[in-house]
């Protein structure tokens, strides 16, 4: 007789938001493995309608305290292509320099406060404090300087100010840019080494577990896509971002508030895992290093393995801020008004890597410059499913397991997708019958 | 430099407290006397402060069963760490927690916390009048501390 398992973990823990694990398997037949989603909706697309194209980035940026930069840099992405505007080579590099300060904070402190006491059997970051002092510290220095980057190019780490359509109402100078580079060299890159000895020591409890998927991010030939590029498949190849609605084919499942996203497979994947799978070979030298010293190569197919790439990915991040700072240096910083005259108003569509997954948002202006209709779609969403299918197939291969150590499995399978459930939690089309 | 750091959400009545005082202190001339931080409710930006070495004051609306618009002012130290973690909420971590954390990180920078009685915390509610009148003796005592400090 096979085996009956119950387990329902009521709000896992260490993930932002509220997720139910719920699994129920009678006579060693899997009935039902899956997240289920209880946040409520946000309704932002909803407040965007109306608003000026001044307003979109600031409301939007206040989908997530944690992405709220990747959430502005979106938005003023597709409002500038909604209206046609330009902007120059020094505000795309500045750019950069924000969404490689979001990223690998955010990195950061997943890895090593939500994940790592996983790995280190605890169950938070606050024994670590005691046990593991210096990695504590090493991360809270750069979480500080990914604010610095912030406060310096953008104004204020959370919810920028200084990032408009256009540009920048204010720039950064030569000398904070220079200060900034100075503290990556001698801080930031010694803290991140160390980081990466810390995994490689903790490697061995990492899950070993493996579901091929779809892998889906934004893909650039000319450098590790996270700002800007095409919709890359690892099924199917390259699209245009216009085409995201083809790529993301969102539907609605009973177990889940926000909607689930398939393209070429029942599921699909986004985030560290998906963008490393497909830009491997664009990542910085030291990032590919610490990749095979970590001994994590492309393609990988364990989901577990996404916390070990985002701290790949710090270290690309590091890396490339430098590159950015010496070419700002070297070109100095122009004084630049943001370019704000639309050439025309229309329907922008805008995908940029924030450190969860490809976010799309897309919008469209009359010619009032306000908004009309807006969709926002957001990689936790597009991850749910994948998410599904991975506990459907990891509790038979883990079933003569005990149930606290199934149980943590899940949890720690769920922990690596790093979600973001607040935020993935969007507008449902409901209509009312009286 | 003193730190200023708010804790509180704008749209919560007058869990937007520390918020408004540091809307009101940015208007006035105390030269570099201060720095203003609005943390929200992010517990890692109060760690990360607290890890450092510059003194804070820290305002946040608490429930300390006064009346609506009282102020309390008092030192953070380990033998009041319980009674103040009552009182001052963070989003996902109590104040305790952050603060046993970053005692055990090192050396913890003096802090003082500057509490206020709510009225209402409900959301898309302004600032009740009683609290919203306590502004100006917060912002009087936070000038006369830096002045202090300066000295």
């Amino acid at each position: 007789m096979g085996r009956d398992l119950n387990i329902n973990v009521h709000h896992i823990t260490r993930v932002e938001g509220h997720g139910n694990i719920v699994v129920d398997m009678k006579n060693g037949v899997l009935q039902k493995a899956q997240l289920d989603i209880v946040e409520a909706p946000r309704f932002f697309e909803a407040m965007l309608k109306g608003r000026n194209f001044q307003e979109a980035a600031i409301i939007t940026s206040r989908i997530c305290g944690i992405c709220s930069l990747g959430h502005q840099m979106t938005s003023l992405k597709a409002t500038e292509a909604a209206l046609g505007l330009e902007v120059s080579d020094q505000t795309v590099m500045l750019r950069k320099l924000l969404v490689h300060g979001a990223t690998f904070q955010s990195n950061v402190l997943h890895a090593l406060f939500l994940a790592a006491p996983d790995f280190l059997k605890v169950g938070s970051v606050f024994p670590l404090v005691n046990t593991h002092k210096d990695v504590v510290l090493a991360a809270l220095r750069l979480k500080r300087l990914a604010n610095d980057v912030g406060d310096v190019i953008s104004g204020r780490a959370v919810h920028p100010i200084s990032i408009v359509p256009g540009g920048f109402t204010m720039l950064p100078s030569e000398k904070d840019i220079a200060a900034l580079k100075e503290k990556f060299i001698k801080q930031a890159i010694p803290d991140v080494e160390f980081i990466l000895e810390v995994l490689i020591s903790l490697a061995g409890e990492i899950p070993v577990f493996e579901r091929e998927t779809e892998y889906i991010s934004i893909y650039s030939e000319e450098e590790y896509g996270l700002y800007d590029g095409k919709i890359c498949s690892s099924d199917a190849g390259l699209f245009p971002v216009e085409d995201y609605l083809n790529v993301t084919n969102e539907f609605v499942v009973p177990h889940s508030s926000s909607k689930h996203a398939k393209f070429n497979r029942t599921s699909y994947m986004v985030g560290a895992l998906a963008r490393f799978n497909n830009s491997y070979a664009l990542l910085s030298p030291m990032a590919k290093k610490a990749a095979e010293k970590i001994g994590l190569k492309a393609p990988n197919y364990n989901p577990y393995m996404n916390t070990v790439a985002q701290v790949v990915e710090v270290v690309h991040c590091i890396e490339d801020s430098v590159r950015l700072f010496d070419i700002l240096l070297d070109k100095g910083i122009k004084n630049e008004k943001p370019n704000q005259e639309p050439t025309r108003y229309g329907r922008g569509i805008a995908a940029t890597e924030v450190p969860r997954g490809i976010l799309f948002h897309d919008y469209t202006y009359n010619r009032q410059g306000n908004i009309v209709a807006a969709n926002c779609i957001i990689p936790t969403g597009q991850n749910l499913a994948n998410i599904d299918d991975d506990m459907k197939k990891l509790v038979p291969e883990v079933i003569d397991e005990e149930k606290e150590d199934i149980t943590m499995k899940l949890e720690m399978l769920v922990r690596a997708y790093d979600p973001c459930i607040s935020c993935s939690v969007h507008l449902l089309d409901v209509e009312f019958v009286e | 430099m003193i730190k200023i750091i708010s804790l509180g959400n704008t749209l919560r009545g007058d869990d937007g407290i520390g918020p408004a005082v540091l809307q009101e202190l940015a208007k006035t001339d105390t030269g570099e006397k201060f720095k203003l931080i609005d943390a929200g409710s992010d517990a890692f930006i109060l760690l990360d402060h607290l890890t450092q070495t510059d003194p804070i004051l820290l305002i946040d609306c608490a429930r300390m069963g006064k009346n609506p618009g009282e102020i309390a002012v008092f030192s953070v130290e380990k033998s009041n760490i319980a009674t103040v973690s009552k009182a001052i909420a963070i989003h996902g971590f109590s104040f305790a927690e952050i603060y046993k954390m970053a005692a055990a990180l090192g050396k913890t920078a003096p802090c003082i916390i500057i509490g206020v009685e709510p009225k209402i915390i409900t959301f898309n509610k302004p600032l009740s009048n009683e609290v919203r009148n306590s502004i100006p003796h917060i912002i009087n005592y936070i000038i006369g501390e830096a002045n202090s400090y300066a000295a």
